[in-house]
């Protein structure tokens, strides 16, 4: 995008403005993007501070780019593996790619007993949560960050055909729960 | 055609110009996805649903508030601002370049000494220097009288002049997309907002720009002093204006920030002012009746309220409650009172408040 490029050299220059629009334009995607990946928001806000302020430091040594935001997602999550890593917290890639499925049959059984007035959106919220983290971050990716599955695949690095899979995989799971409760709460509003 | 009725939720979901049509991007889209909802009436339940998705996607935000950005933005750009200049020096023996950059520097002294001689002695810059300086002619305001005086300036800006003090602009006073006003003395700005025509101040060698805003200037003596009331303000010494590279020293304001500019010494720091006031865009009243709240909580009302940064060690301080009710007490009365309660002690360092404490039982 010709817009990006421009801001970009703006930032590139110095120009100060330029670098507030960017920061104004890309702290909040990049703030919801980081929660998917990352739980503490202090360190998650002191990421994003050490990126912009290593970005603003190193502005004239580094390339061209005409997509800002996807820029700035991988920058983020490289950060924040690297910095994962560095804390005793550590989850590895691999390990939490896996993690959270447990929380499902909990979560599960609290909306049904809750009643079935709870809102559709409640019900959406609860079953993104059973949904492994590399599935969450892909859906957040596409859906609310809005980007392209070229774009995805810089970001996530992986190829562009395992971006259209796992978004595949990841939707038809959660077609399948989100089926699967809706029926449960009809039976059971049926029942009682 | 697409084959539509063999669509399920996911080829909805990753139907770009379906979404785009949920997400109202592009209107012409109604059309046609009303008439395959019509089309297709088996399709109906899964339309709806998939709409319902994206829509609950799209809006899941979590609870960053706008204060929080903004103060976490205003972190990045103070951060950033003032880095030295430092360039790094690799040391190797490499005795021809050290020759070839001896007898360069060595050019350069003996052309530094020659222009030396030949260059003007440079201009302070001063009130009378800049008003004779200006090639068009200025309209300049003396208030001659015991009170403040008024001033609406021709773009709706009002200045409020101190006793003795001067100012003069420009006929016309846009000129070159630029707002610019010089002052001798004292007196607060309210600056109308206008973005495409920065509002400058020339005071005693120091520039301050802003877009719309209210600030106190100070130019009496050797200093100056800018008070920023609510916007942002930034200052840069005039001698480095027109230097790129030193373009570095220029310093950001947020509201309750003062700069001091030391003309001799070409040097500006930071602070916060006196009496700190409540920003003003706080719409309810901020609730200082603090029942055992955390010390976070506590200084983030502080932060928010006064949009002073504080710093502090939070996981040394997370067994630390408050249990104080405030009120209209000035900024650093509270503060003193919070401190005395906890046993932390404060000081002032870059307009931001930094707490030292032991922790708490």
């Amino acid at each position: 995008m010709e817009k990006d490029t421009l801001l970009w050299q703006r930032f590139k220059d110095g120009d100060r403005t330029a670098f507030e629009s960017m920061l104004i334009l890309y702290y909040r995607p990049l703030f919801e993007y980081g929660r998917k990946i990352m739980h503490d928001p202090d360190m998650l806000k002191d990421c994003i501070h050490d990126l912009f302020t290593s970005l603003w430091e190193r502005r004239t040594s580094i390339g061209q780019t005409d997509h800002i935001k996807p820029y700035l997602l991988t920058s983020l999550r490289n950060r924040i593996f690297k910095e994962k890593q560095r804390s005793d917290l550590l989850v590895t890639i691999e390990d939490w790619q896996e993690e959270s499925v447990m929380m499902e049959d909990a979560i599960e059984m609290k909306i049904i007993s809750t009643d079935s007035t709870l809102e559709n959106e409640h019900r959406i919220h609860h079953i993104m949560h059973t949904l492994t983290r590399r599935q969450q971050e892909i859906i957040h990716l596409k859906f609310y960050e809005n980007l392209s599955n070229d774009e995805i695949a810089v970001v996530m690095a992986i190829s562009r055909p395992a971006v259209s899979n796992l978004l595949h995989q990841s939707l038809k799971l959660f077609r399948e729960k989100w089926l699967s409760l809706l029926c449960m709460i009809i039976i059971l509003f049926i029942l009682f | 055609m697409k084959e539509y009725k063999n669509y399920n939720l996911e080829d909805f979901l990753l139907d770009d110009s379906f979404r785009n049509w949920v997400l109202g991007e592009d209107v012409q889209l109604d059309e046609f996805w009303i008439d395959i909802g019509q089309r297709y009436p088996e399709k109906q339940a899964v339309i709806s649903q998939a709409k319902d998705l994206i829509l609950t996607w799209r809006r899941q935000n979590s609870a960053l508030t706008n204060d929080e950005i903004e103060f976490q933005i205003s972190r990045i750009l103070r951060n950033t601002e003032a880095e030295p200049e430092y360039e790094r020096t690799i040391w190797s023996v490499n005795w021809k370049l050290w020759s070839a950059a001896a007898v360069v520097i060595l050019a350069l002294g003996i052309g530094w000494q020659i222009w030396r001689g030949l260059k003007p002695v440079p201009k302070p810059f001063t009130y009378n220097a800049y008003v004779m300086d200006t090639p068009v002619p200025l309209h300049e305001i003396v208030n001659t009288t015991d009170k403040s005086l008024k001033v609406t300036l021709p773009d709706s800006s009002i200045i409020e002049l101190t006793p003795k003090s001067k100012i003069s602009y420009s006929q016309p006073f846009v000129s070159n997309k630029k707002r610019e006003v010089f002052l001798f003395g004292e007196a607060l700005f309210s600056v109308t907002k206008d973005v495409q025509n920065p509002f400058f101040v020339y005071a005693n060698g120091l520039l301050t720009r802003v877009v719309g805003t209210c600030f106190l200037v100070k130019a009496s003596g050797e200093n100056v002093e800018v008070l920023v009331r609510s916007g942002r303000v930034s200052v840069v010494p005039m001698k480095d204006v027109n230097n790129q590279k030193k373009r570095n020293t220029e310093l950001l304001l947020t509201p309750n920030q003062q700069a001091t500019f030391s003309a001799k010494d070409n040097l500006i720091s930071k602070s916060i002012i006196e009496t700190p006031v409540a920003l003003v865009k706080v719409d309810t009243k901020p609730d200082f009746n603090f029942e055992n709240k955390p010390i976070s909580t506590v200084f983030s009302t502080l932060e928010k309220v006064y949009g002073i940064p504080f710093i502090y060690d939070n996981t040394l301080m997370n067994k630390c409650f408050l249990r104080v009710k405030l009120n209209d007490e000035p900024f650093f009365t509270k503060l003193d009172i919070i401190c005395q309660t906890i046993g932390a002690t404060y000081r002032i360092s870059d307009g931001q408040v930094i707490i030292t404490s032991e922790g708490c039982q």
